[in-house]
This record gives C-alpha cells, structure tokens and sequence, in this order.
C-alpha cells in the first residue's frame, strides 16, 4: 500500500466527502468534510491500525487548524487529516481522546496553549502550562506577545 | 483508607522536576496523578521568530541528552517540506552521531534505572562507560553535548578520517562492556527479583497510548523509524530491531541494552563504509510553502517534528513532540496496583525525559534586577581585584 492506493480506498468508502486530498512520496494529507471526521479516524485507527503520532495546531487568520497525524508504520505513510476550527469566542471541537487514551496529553496541552476546547474530554485540566498565567492566556496563539507572559 | 504521597516536583531520586501525586492504600498504588510543566521554555514560539538556518540551534536546546534527535528531526522535517537532497557522505555522519547518542543514553538509563533500586554498582559501572563515549563525541564533534552537527540539507562540519580510525578503540571496549553489563544484569537473581513481572504494558495498551520506542518493542510492537520510515543509510547497514513480548521493566532493560550492542555494530559499519571525499551539504537556498514532517528514532522514540512554510526564511509554525509525551501517560496502565516500591522504577522504566516533554519559558527578571548587569558587574568584581583592566562597560557597572 502507498499513499495513493490508500487515498483510493479512502475514496471508495467516503466518496466526496474525503475532501481535498494531497499526497507524496510516504505522506497523504487529507482536508475532510467535518461531518466524516470522526469515522474517517476510526477507520485509521482501528481497522488500519494507525499510530497517533500528534496532533499540531495551526493558528491561521481566519480559523484554528488542527492536523491529526497518524502514522501506518507498516506501509511508510503518515497520514494527515486537517480539521478547521472556527475562530470565535469560543472555539471547540470534539475529543478524540475517549476512543485513543494517547490523545489525552496532546488535547490537554492544546487547550492550554490555543485555548480549543475539546468537548466531552475526561480530564480538563491543567498539564504545562504556569501557574502564573490566566486559564484565558494563550501562549502559542499568533496574538499572544512574549511580553503578556506576566509572573515573575 | 487511602492516603496521598507526593513525590517531587524536586526529589532526591530524581533529575528533573516533576510531581507525582500516588494514592495508596497499605504498599497499594491505587492512583497516579502528574504535575509537569516547570520545564516549559516556548521552544515552538521561540522557533517561529528564527530563521530555517538558525532553529537547529534552538531546537538542539530542548534536551542536554538528545541534543542531536531534535534538530535531526526537524531537519527531516525541512528536508521533507523542500524536497531537499542530502549528500551520501553528510547522511553517513549524521547517522553515526545519532547512534553515538542513542549508546550514552541508554547507559546513563541503565545507570540511573541500577539507581533507582538500589543497584548502586549498576550505576557507576554503566556511567564510566558512558564517559569514553562522551569523550568520543567530543573528539568527533567538538563538544560531549549539544554537537551542532545539523543543518537542513546536510551537516555542519566534516570528521576526519583521522579521528573516525581513532574511534574503533572505544567502539571495541564498549562492546565487550556493554556484553558484560547485559549478562551481569540479566543473571542476577536480585535484579530478575525486582524487575521481572512488574509494571507490566501489554501491546493493547502500548498501542491505544501511542507509546514508542524501546517502551513500545519491550511490549511486542516491532515500531521503530530507523526501519518504518527510513532516513540516513539505515537501509544500507545490517541491523536489527530488537522486541521482546514480556512487556514488564525487565524486558525494558533488556531492549535498551540489546540496543546499544546494535548501535555500536552499526558504528563499526559506518567507519567502514564513510566516503573520503565528497559534498556534505547542498546548501538550499529556499524552502516553498507547504508542510513537512520529521520523523526521527531518538533514544526513548519517535521524535516528531512538524513545520509550515509560507515561503519566507522562518517557519510560520514549528510542532515538536517529543518520544516521553507519549510514553509517559502510559503509568496509568502499568503503576496501578503495583507497590511504592516499584513505582519508582516503574515510572522510570519508559526513560522519561521531561525537558523535551515540556520544552517550551522565557526568563523573565523582577524589575528592579537585571541578572546579566548583576552577572556582569561580578566580573568586574573579580577583574579589579585581580588588578586587570576594566572594559568601559564593566567601569560603570562597578560604580
């Protein structure tokens, strides 16, 4: 299997609804319709046996990008699917980390540094982030200036 | 009833900080509670503001043990962004520093896991040996750590022929060292005693945390970049991944060790093979917008690194995690029901490093004091009464 054979099965079970897909050499980045998310990981999770490497936060202009990347070790493809999350008061999405325990570390340092809630996640709180600063500051996001960091 | 112990976050035993919470009942560990972030630096912030050529520098910062894992990682990561090519000679001697630091980290883990049981001889045995490897990076690279060997696209510095010959000594001692560690290890009854069938991570497990490296292959997952993804010449050497299926502490220690008497037959291969002459960069010139990932084996596991470019000479955003970010949530699989007195080499078993798990803090003095001045005008201090000569600056700072 390489990227585009599993791009092509992908396809086959989702149709259009896998979205815009990109692909080189070991690496497949796919932007999903929101609504399949949840399935779309299950079936890389689980049936393919998908490694969780991380998952990074984009802080765009318009939204919060999140990338899931999972990695098919057997078959050399890491795989990357790209959820925006909307930039308002509020911005939230749902946890992954009821069905992959080793989501939970990586969801929690999120929502310190990006302040992206994940909703229903089993453990909302704290993880690296100071005691000094708010729960409202965000250290990562693109606004945030070294010279917020308050304390000492 | 069941009581609360802290452990940390600064603590004898340990040599970084962090907190534990353990409730226990009798010698029971019902539960596990983590405190962490007191090493956090803003590494990934920090990275944003330098350019593609200056964040080796940053990023070979985020750890004193795996300061070559990092900025290789991240390297990948620019190399996979750009479609960079890396000159053959430049992947070997990035290859044998990386395997170099994988053979001091895991015997200053093995040191420091004889450490944590009591196992004192364990530790000043396996710390002498990691010296002479110190000490041969040091011949090699100029420096025991931090080396500054990366740049995407190639390395920094060639290695001479010379000093490469003159590792094979210190290759051939550790080799029958770490023989003698490994069977000194594995046939004493009391280290079998105190390691075998505790904090035990089955593959299930090892797979739903995500866990990598040497916590993941001690529990049957045969996952290791160097052949999963394969970067440098690992291709081209003759090696092996080394699994075992018990899942306890004991076949952690067993994987590590195993692992550094592979590391070092690769380094011989190396030497052998190490073109004389050639290029050792190709000097990109830029790097498109687009988004690349590194993946490393660092010692303790995947060292990921993600980045985004938008075209210009800095990385719009730069992702680090480090191998501990996935390996450590694992105590809450293999600490629960075991005893205190395991808990600590249980914990310790999964070579956690926090540091890298945290990595991102920026200094920040009390207004009134300023600690390069302070730092500064001690020197001056020093230099008046010695009866040298003052720099201008350290005049009015000594009034």
């Amino acid at each position: 299997m390489n990227p585009s054979t599993f791009r092509e099965e992908l396809t086959g079970r989702f149709g259009w609804k896998l979205g815009e897909t990109e692909e080189k050499e070991t690496r497949l980045y796919i932007t999903p319709q929101p609504e399949i998310f949840e399935d779309l990981v299950e079936v890389i999770f689980e049936e393919n046996r998908g490694r969780l490497a991380t998952i990074s936060c984009l802080d765009e202009e318009e939204t919060f990008r999140l990338l899931y990347h999972f990695a098919l070790d057997e078959h050399e493809i890491m795989v990357t699917i790209k959820l925006p999350v909307e930039k308002d008061d509020n911005p939230s999405t749902k946890t992954i980390a009821r069905k992959i325990p080793g989501a939970e570390w990586i969801e929690r340092e999120i929502r310190e540094m990006f302040g992206i809630d994940f909703e229903d996640h089993p453990a909302k709180k704290r993880l690296l982030k100071a005691e000094s600063l708010d729960d409202e500051a965000y250290p990562f996001r693109k606004d945030f200036e070294v010279e917020d960091l308050g304390g000492e | 009833m069941a009581t609360t112990i802290p452990i940390g976050p600064y603590h004898p035993l340990q040599e970084e900080p962090e907190h534990y919470l353990l409730t226990v009942e009798g010698e029971e560990v019902l539960d596990v509670d983590v405190q962490i972030g007191y090493n956090h630096r803003g590494i990934e912030k920090l990275s944003e503001k330098k350019t593609y050529n200056q964040v080796p520098f940053l990023v070979e910062r985020v750890c004193g043990i795996c300061s070559h894992s990092h900025p290789y990682a991240y390297c990948l990561a620019v190399e996979d962004c750009g479609d960079l090519e890396v000159p053959e000679k430049a992947k070997y001697l990035r290859t044998l520093i990386g395997e170099l630091e994988r053979i001091h980290s895991h015997l200053l883990w093995a040191g420091l896991a004889g450490h944590f049981i009591g196992y004192d001889t364990v530790f000043m045995w396996a710390w002498k040996y990691r010296e002479e490897v110190l000490d041969l990076l040091e011949l090699l690279t100029g420096n025991r750590n931090a080396y500054a060997m990366m740049k995407p696209g190639g390395v920094q510095r060639d290695i001479p022929r010379k000093h490469l010959e003159e590792a094979r000594p210190t290759l051939d001692m550790l080799k029958e060292k770490s023989e003698m560690l490994y069977n000194a290890v594995l046939d004493d009854p009391v280290m079998k005693a105190r390691l075998e069938g505790i904090g035990i991570l089955d593959e299930e497990d090892a797979r739903a945390f995500g866990a990598l490296g040497p916590t993941s292959r001690a529990s049957g997952i045969p996952n290791d970049i160097r052949s999963d993804f394969p970067y440098g010449v690992y291709e081209d050497l003759d090696w092996k991944v080394i699994t075992r299926d018990a899942g306890d502490v004991l076949a952690r220690v067993e994987v590590r060790l195993l692992e550094t008497l592979e590391s070092i037959k690769m380094c011989e291969q190396i030497i052998n093979r190490i073109p004389d002459g050639g290029s050792i960069d190709s000097e990109p010139k830029e790097i498109p917008p687009g988004d690349g990932i590194g993946s490393y084996e660092a010692p303790r596991g995947e060292c990921f690194h993600y980045i985004k470019s938008d075209g210009t000479n800095r990385p719009v955003r730069h992702k680090i995690r480090a191998p501990t970010f996935m390996n450590f949530p694992t105590y809450r699989s293999t600490c629960i029901g075991e005893t205190i007195a395991d808990a600590s080499i249980i914990l310790a078993s999964v070579d956690p490093c926090y540091c890298c798990t945290e990595r991102a803090i920026s200094l920040k003095e009390k207004d009134d004091v300023n600690l390069l001045e302070l730092s500064q005008a001690r020197t001056a201090e020093i230099k008046k009464e010695l009866g040298l000569e003052l720099s201008p600056l350290e005049e009015v700072l000594d009034e």
